[in-house]
C-alpha cells in the first residue's frame, strides 16, 4: 500500500453510486491512505468508447494519466473494474510504444492538456488491501468483526480478465475478496459464478441475455446461504442491486439479497455507521444483513 | 458488416473477456469483436441499441466529460420503451440513483476534452480521406512486449 494515490472515482461513483465514493474516502482515512483528487478528470469511456472510438478512448485515458502524473503521484487508484481495465489497457499500450506515446502527447499538448511520460501505475482499491501492508492495516482497522455474517464475493469480469492486462491473481481461482471478507470477521461463502459476468454492459441493449447472466450468481449466492454479496465494481453493483427486481420477476424467485460495495464492507468492520456508509442509497433494502452487523441480530 | 451489426452480432458481446482468457491460440476474440464494432460504428451504422448505447458515451464525454446516465435509457431503447420503464426509474430515483438531468455534473477543464475529441475526429477523417485509415498496428517489438 502507498501512502498517497491519485484518486480516480470514475463516473458512477461521482454520480449515481455516490455511496461508493463516500465510503471509499471514509475507509481511506482509517487505512492511512491519502487520496489526491484529480481536478479535471473525465469518464474513461468504458467499454463503449473503447470499442466505438478507440483513438478517442486512448487519448481520454492518456489525459487522465497525465493529470495524475502532474499531481506528482506515481499510482492512480481506481474503485471500478471497468475503469481499471480501460486505464491499464491504455497505459500498457502507451508504455510499450514510444512512437504512439509521442503522437498522443503531441495531441494533448495541442489542446493544452498535461502530457504523460508513462510513469503511472493503475491499481484497484481491492488489490491495495488484499495483500502486503495494506492487508495488515485492514486487519488492524477491522475493530468490529462482522461475526456470523455470511458474505458472497462477486468479482465481476474486468478485475480478473484478461489477466495479461490485470494479472493481480489467478482469474479462475481468485482469493482477494475472500481474504478481505475474512479480515473483516465475516464468513465468505463459495459459489461457482462468483467470477462470471453480471450482464451490465448489455443490460439495456440486450436485456434478456443480461438478465440471464445476472440471475445465475443471485440464485447461487442465495442457495449458498449468503446474507449479502460484496463487489469491487459499481457497475456490477448497479446490475445486482438496481436490476435485482427485474431478475427476480424473470426468474420467478424472491432474492432480497443486499449488495455491498467493497468499501462499505470494510467500513462496517472498521466501525463506520450505517449512515456514514450510506446504505440507504441502495435499491434492495440492506436491513437483514445490516441489522446483523449493527445490532448483532 | 451489416450482418454483424444486428441480432447475434457484435453488440451481443458482454465484454466478459472469457474468450481472450481461454483462447489457446492467443487469438483474443474480444479484441477482434471490438475492431468489428469500431468499423461498424465508424461506418455510421448506429441503428442497433448497442451502437446507440456507445454513442451516448461518446456524446456524453464531449458534452460534460462524464457519462450522462439519464440519457442512456431513452437513447438506447427508445422513448416508448423508456416510458414503459418509468416505474423502474422512480424506484431508482427514490434511492437517490438518478442524477438531475437538468443540471448535469460537468468536468473541470472540459474545453480540453472537447478540443481533443474534435482533433481526433479531424485526424481520423484526414486519414480516411488519404486512404490510410484502419486499425493502427504498433511495431512488432511493442506488440511482443504487450503480450508478455
Amino acid at each position: 500500500m502507498k501512502s498517497s494515490y491519485a484518486y480516480y472515482p470514475g463516473c458512477l461513483a461521482s454520480l449515481s453510486q455516490k455511496e461508493l465514493d463516500t465510503s471509499t474516502r471514509a475507509i481511506a482515512e482509517k487505512l492511512g491512505m491519502t487520496l489526491v483528487d484529480i481536478p479535471g478528470f473525465t469518464c474513461c469511456g468504458a467499454g463503449d468508447v473503447h470499442e466505438a472510438r478507440p483513438e478517442y478512448y486512448l487519448h481520454l485515458n492518456a489525459r487522465i494519466l497525465g493529470q495524475a502524473e502532474q499531481l506528482g503521484q506515481d499510482t492512480l487508484m481506481t474503485i471500478c473494474n471497468v475503469c481499471t481495465l480501460n486505464l491499464r489497457q491504455a497505459n500498457k499500450k502507451l508504455q510499450a510504444d514510444p512512437d504512439l506515446l509521442e503522437r498522443v502527447n503531441r495531441n494533448l499538448k495541442e489542446v493544452g492538456a498535461a502530457s504523460y511520460s508513462g510513469g503511472v501505475e493503475v491499481r484497484h482499491l481491492l488489490w491495495e488491501i488484499a495483500e502486503g501492508d495494506g492487508y495488515e492495516r485492514l486487519k488492524e482497522i477491522a475493530q468490529r468483526p462482522l461475526v456470523g455474517v455470511k458474505i458472497a464475493p462477486f468479482y465481476g469480469c474486468q478485475i480478473l480478465r484478461p489477466s495479461r492486462l490485470l494479472g493481480f491473481e489467478d482469474p479462475d481461482r481468485p482469493q482477494s475478496l475472500e481474504r478481505i471478507i475474512e479480515a473483516c470477521g465475516a464468513e465468505a461463502v463459495d459459489y461457482p459464478s462468483k467470477i462470471k459476468c453480471c450482464g451490465f454492459p448489455i443490460v439495456l441493449a440486450r436485456s434478456e441475455v443480461a438478465l440471464g447472466e445476472l440471475i445465475q450468481p443471485l440464485v447461487e449466492a442465495k442457495e449458498a446461504g449468503a446474507d449479502a454479496m460484496v463487489t469491487p465494481c459499481p457497475l456490477c453493483h448497479l446490475s445486482l442491486d438496481a436490476w435485482q427486481g427485474k431478475a427476480s420477476r424473470e426468474a420467478d424467485m424472491e432474492f432480497n439479497l443486499p449488495i455491498f460495495h467493497l468499501a462499505q464492507l470494510v467500513g462496517a468492520a472498521a466501525g463506520l455507521s450505517y449512515d456514514e456508509l450510506q446504505f440507504k442509497r441502495h435499491v434492495v433494502r440492506t436491513y437483514p444483513a445490516t441489522d446483523k452487523i449493527y445490532q448483532g441480530a | 458488416m451489416v450482418g454483424r451489426s444486428g441480432p447475434h452480432g457484435v453488440w451481443d458481446c458482454t465484454r466478459c473477456y472469457f474468450c481472450n482468457q481461454r483462447c489457446p491460440k492467443g487469438v483474443h476474440p474480444r479484441d477482434a469483436i471490438a475492431k468489428v464494432g469500431a468499423a461498424i460504428y465508424q461506418a455510421g451504422m448506429h441503428s442497433d441499441p448497442g451502437a446507440r448505447h456507445a454513442k451516448v458515451f461518446v456524446k456524453s464525454t464531449h458534452k460534460t466529460g462524464y457519462l450522462l446516465e439519464t440519457n442512456l435509457v431513452p437513447e438506447t431503447v427508445g422513448a416508448i420503451n423508456a416510458i414503459k420503464d418509468i416505474p423502474f426509474a422512480l424506484k431508482l430515483a427514490r434511492a437517490g440513483k438518478v442524477p438531475n438531468p437538468l443540471r448535469p455534473h460537468s468536468a473541470n477543464k472540459l474545453d480540453e476534452v472537447r478540443k481533443l475529441h474534435k482533433l481526433i475526429e479531424a485526424q481520423e477523417q484526414a486519414a480516411y480521406a488519404e486512404g490510410t485509415a484502419g486499425p493502427r498496428r504498433p511495431p512488432e517489438e511493442a506488440q511482443a512486449k504487450e503480450s508478455e
